[in-house]
């Protein structure tokens, strides 16, 4: 059966902020917001705020962000709002490929959808 | 599976690039054991901050680049060394370049979420964005088919086609959601692409759209890219389980090759004019040419840590491989041309 597109890829959710989901469009192909969603190319965001840096069981972090780590335990929203609007320049090295959101407002959209919706 | 024999290119690399005034003469490096003389590398290093992802070659015998971090095509020519950026729109953040049967470059831009076409000759700049009820895509990579048209996949779980002449674009949705990367034409001009989230080979029916699944036979394998050889068949480099594995439509068979090392994690593939496969492996830091005939493979080390080759292409005689963590792009002089 062919679907031609009306709609956008991601599943919608209900009861979050609109620009928030659709922040996270950008981050749908390579990370899921349930924990245990299988093998995307990155982690999980379930929980993501608050939670230990590069400490999913079983996924293979960089280098980069290990080192990170050592030195930043927890995402805090602060410390997301920086990797999000331009991971390379917070992790050099990092394996994330994205090349950032520049709007402040978007970013702190999406950090609330996060919230919310994992 | 036979791995007969490992060749590593090894020893210096030149690096060239804008700062140089001259480049260094190119040097032949060759192992002790290598089975035949192996081929030249040259490395040119790219303006800072460009992250390079994609790359093609251009008409004139110069290289084009997807420089993402800075959303821009990079042109680079490999015999003066000089490099210009051509910015693309505020937003940009281009992922994949092939040419065009026009000569163009044409680039799917996922910042943009929009294909872009850069006419070399004027300098002109075509961009067609998406539907806006697609919403963002994540566009990835392109191809042409033997009609004409531009395919492309969206990470987010899409393919569509653009006709260039009219401008007009279908979008559809994969079977099976999520993971659309790498995409190529046969040479009879039939359109496959695979699914990195979704596992599988999908050929395109031009005429509907529609997409059939092919399963390859290694479960949830990370399918990330493919590219066809002179006999239509389909290569694929499987990111999860680090194979280089070959589908044949004609009889449906599937072979798997592990690439070697302990913990291969195959990215891009390219096959060249002489049907020898280039496959990048993250785990070992390098890039491996593999040559079907005699299951043999040589071993291209990455020009330094974390090169990260993330896409292959090249012309009769040169093979291209950009490195994302390196900023560089290495050039193989393969020696099968001029």
């Amino acid at each position: 059966m062919v679907a031609a597109c009306g709609t956008a890829a991601a599943p919608p959710s209900a009861g979050t902020g609109v620009q928030g989901e659709r922040a996270y469009q950008k981050c749908y192909s390579c990370h899921a917001l349930e924990a245990g969603a299988g093998k995307l190319q990155g982690p999980t965001l379930h929980q993501i705020v608050g939670r230990p840096i590069a400490a999913e069981a079983g996924f293979d972090y960089s280098p980069a962000l290990r080192r990170f780590a050592r030195q930043h335990p927890r995402w805090t929203p602060e410390l997301l709002d920086r990797y999000v609007a331009d991971p390379e320049a917070l992790v050099p090295g990092t394996s994330m490929t994205f090349h950032g959101i520049s709007d402040a407002g978007e970013r702190r959209a999406l950090i609330g959808y996060l919230e919310r919706a994992s | 599976m036979s791995i007969l024999r490992i060749v590593a290119v090894a020893g210096s690399l030149m690096l060239a690039g804008p700062a140089c005034a001259a480049q260094a003469p190119e040097t032949e490096q060759s192992s002790p054991d290598a089975p035949e003389k192996v081929a030249n590398t040259q490395v040119f290093q790219l303006p800072e901050g460009a992250r390079v992802h994609d790359v093609a070659p251009a008409p004139d015998g110069t290289i084009w680049y997807t420089a993402q971090r800075q959303g821009a095509l990079g042109i680079l020519d490999p015999k003066s060394g000089k490099i210009r950026h051509v910015p693309l729109g505020e937003g940009s953040a281009p992922h994949g370049v092939i040419q065009g049967p026009d000569g163009a470059a044409w680039i799917t831009d996922s910042g943009l979420n929009a294909i872009v076409r850069f006419d070399p000759k004027t300098e002109k700049l075509d961009v067609w964005k998406l539907p806006e009820d697609v919403g963002y895509a994540n566009l990835n990579t392109g191809a042409f088919d033997g009609d004409g048209i531009h395919w492309f996949t969206g990470q987010n779980g899409i393919y569509g086609r653009l006709d260039p002449k009219t401008g007009a674009m279908r979008v559809f949705k994969d079977p099976e959601g999520r993971g659309p990367y790498g995409i190529d034409a046969t040479p009879s001009g039939d359109i496959y692409y695979v699914s990195l989230a979704g596992s599988h080979l999908a050929k395109i029916d031009r005429a509907t759209g529609a997409a059939t699944i092919i399963e390859p036979p290694t479960p949830a394998q990370g399918a990330r890219r493919v590219w066809a050889d002179s006999k239509s068949n389909l290569w694929v480099s499987e990111w999860n389980s680090g194979n280089l594995s070959r589908y044949t439509p004609a009889t449906g068979d599937w072979k798997m090759w592990k690439l070697p090392g302990e913990a291969p994690k195959a990215y891009a593939v390219y096959v060249d004019e002489r049907d020898i496969v280039w496959v990048s492996d993250f785990g070992a830091n390098a890039t491996f040419a593999f040559d079907p005939k005699t299951e043999s493979w040589t071993k291209y080390p990455g020009s330094g840590e974390g090169a990260n080759v993330r896409q292959i292409l090249g012309r009769p005689g040169k093979v291209y491989l950009p490195e994302s963590g390196t900023n560089r792009i290495m050039v193989v002089r393969t020696g099968s041309a001029s």
